[in-house]
């Protein structure tokens, strides 16, 4: 195995780990409002919101890069 | 007297979980028959929606872009431009969705919830489809 597909599979694997770990507590809370009567506070909803506005910012600037690259 | 007070402690606390088992009860039927949106129902929405579209919307996002002709594969891990923008249009209208639902039950408007509700279910969908497109999860 040459080090590039080593280098390859460790960027694979990161990136499965992450949005593991990105996706994994909002699937556990979805699961928890749904099966174990959780509710959230407003400062849940809040974190949630400020979470997602903090995502859609980090995509929004990918998008924008994308818009003025030439390749 | 300490006796009288344990009876009527106790069945204020049973009268309580009476109200409340009920109120649950109400609130499942209608949910199961359609008729309103819970609280409840919307945040499981959101927090799967979060899980399952925007979480790997945002790692699909990180990826490098693709080039011209490429497409994602294991060997090629990238972003295609247009996909990414469609995907996150379809997220723009869901995060509307998901704030005019919650306007309409604060505000009590069951009609309207049910309505919004129903819009943004099929929104969402329609988004989870576009992420099974990008192949991020099949990384």
């Amino acid at each position: 195995m040459n080090i590039e597909a080593i280098k390859l599979a460790l960027s694979l694997a990161m990136t499965a780990y992450q949005l593991g770990k990105d996706a994994a507590p909002y699937i556990k809370l979805a699961y928890e409002i749904q099966f174990k009567n959780k509710v959230l506070t407003d400062a849940e909803r809040q974190a949630m919101d400020g979470q997602e506005a903090a995502w859609r910012a980090e995509i929004d600037a990918v998008i924008a890069d994308d818009d003025t690259a030439t390749d | 007297m300490k006796k009288i007070f344990l009876i009527i402690v106790t069945s204020l606390s049973l009268a309580g979980c009476a109200t409340q088992f009920g109120e649950r009860i109400t609130d499942t039927i209608s949910a199961v028959s359609h008729f309103s949106v819970t609280q409840g129902q919307l945040d499981t929405a959101k927090a799967g929606y979060d899980g399952a579209v925007l979480a790997p919307m945002r790692r699909y996002a990180a990826l490098p872009r693709c080039k011209t002709g490429q497409t994602i594969s294991i060997s090629v891990p990238c972003h295609d431009r247009a996909l990414l923008k469609t995907i996150r249009n379809a997220d723009d209208k869901i995060a509307r969705g998901f704030t005019e639902t919650q306007a309409a039950i604060n505000s009590g408007d069951n009609t309207g919830a049910v309505l919004a509700y129903d819009i943004l279910t099929a929104a969402i969908s329609s988004a989870k489809e576009l992420i099974g497109k990008t192949g991020v999860n099949a990384l």
